[in-house]
């Protein structure tokens, strides 16, 4: 059947190396693992080339979903600085409502703290010294406080020291509230103060004892003494020792 | 020299791609080394050839004692060949023949494919088909 000698030579020859092959393992393994090794120098060069394609068809195919991904990034904040814009006109009066209600702080008053640098036992005028001045932000007029009372006004300042005149000099007069209602005060050089007020005019106006005597400032109301009566007439008295060690003074901005 | 790119192919391909593209090589091995012991009554000392470079391919990739087809195969296969080329069977049927056989020979040499292939994954192998179709048109025995 075989009708031609070539192929069949050729058959006797692979059945002579087929049983070779068979009887010697070795051999056959060699020529497998020759065959492999043949292999994989050949399919370098197109592995190469794979791999290279294989990057630039996943960069193209990434590059393209980024694209994508982008258009759509920027589709979405369009749309959301719309509404955003929408939402912001909508809630505008709530916001300003929010600003009402939440923005109005109360306004704490700025005071700085000072220390006596002279006249500290008050002998000459019952007026003092003290370290800063206008520079610190000073002005003639602010209050000087021991941190619950008033213990004077700034009278003359210069740029680093300031003279304070006490509530208990006479030199020192103030606005006061008591109930809601105005009177001026004005030091004696005593340990309290008395009403400024026209003659048999105090009658109509009754007070009591350990009414408490307040001064209007902007920001807080300060407290200068209790209502009290020498020879039955009103006075308002101040602590009969000054505490000098902690001073501050309120300063209006 | 359109098998012998081909045989080269394959054994460059084999192990590279998806485990279709693997049954797919083998298949086509099969294919060829049927078609070159097959196509003709008389065999010529090259498509011989191509038989053994072909099944020597398979046997490396499916770990086979080598050229153990082109021994035991080879006498079965005359009388295939004389069978079909023998008697008038149209090149459709010889194709479809072929391609039966060769399925049957991949069962029987890697059987384990049945349980990793799908039935979508077969689709690729009618390729197969057409191109034994075709290239027993070309250069398969005259028909009259």
């Amino acid at each position: 059947m075989i009708n031609n000698k070539k192929v069949f030579l050729a058959y006797i020859v692979f059945f002579f190396i087929f049983l070779t092959l068979l009887l010697f393992p070795k051999f056959e393994n060699n020529a497998k693992l020759y065959s492999y090794f043949v292999k994989e120098k050949l399919e370098t060069p197109f592995a190469f080339i794979g791999y290279k394609i294989n990057t630039l068809y996943s960069l193209i195919k990434s590059n393209n979903l980024h694209l994508n991904k982008i258009s759509k990034l920027e589709k979405e904040n369009k749309y959301l600085i719309n509404i955003n814009k929408y939402l912001l006109t909508i809630t505008s009066k709530y916001s300003d409502q929010y600003k009402i209600f939440h923005e109005n702080y109360p306004t704490i008053p700025r005071s700085i703290g000072v220390s006596v640098i002279g006249d500290r036992n008050l002998l000459l005028n019952r007026n003092f010294i003290i370290n800063k001045g206008k520079q610190s932000g000073i002005a003639i007029g602010n209050y000087v406080l021991d941190g619950v009372n008033v213990v004077g006004r700034i009278k003359s300042i210069t740029n680093n020291n300031a003279e304070v005149v006490t509530v208990i000099s006479n030199n020192y007069g103030d606005e006061v509230v008591i109930n809601n209602q105005l009177f001026i005060v004005t030091g004696t050089n005593n340990n309290y103060l008395s009403f400024l007020r026209k003659k048999n005019t105090i009658e109509d106006i009754s007070f009591k004892k350990n009414q408490k005597v307040m001064i209007k400032n902007e920001y807080v109301d300060l407290f200068l003494g209790k209502i009290d009566f020498i020879n039955k007439q009103p006075v308002v008295i101040t602590p009969k020792n000054l505490n000098l060690d902690n001073l501050r003074v309120l300063i209006n901005d | 020299m359109i098998r012998l790119s081909l045989i080269f192919f394959c054994y460059l391909a084999y192990g590279n791609f998806d485990y279709i593209v693997d049954y797919l090589i083998i298949f086509s091995l099969i294919n060829i080394a049927f078609f070159s012991f097959l196509k003709e009554k008389k065999i010529y000392l090259k498509d011989f050839i191509i038989f053994i470079l072909s099944s020597y391919v398979i046997e490396l990739f499916l770990g086979f004692p080598l050229f153990i087809s082109v021994i035991i195969l080879s006498l079965p296969l005359l009388l295939l060949s004389y069978f079909i080329n023998n008697f008038f069977i149209h090149y459709s049927f010889v194709s479809i023949f072929l391609f039966i056989l060769s399925i049957f020979t991949f069962y029987f040499l890697y059987p384990e494919i049945l349980l990793i292939m799908k039935f979508d994954d077969y689709m690729y192998s009618f390729l197969v088909l057409i191109f034994l179709n075709i290239g027993l048109r070309s250069y398969g025995k005259e028909q009259s």
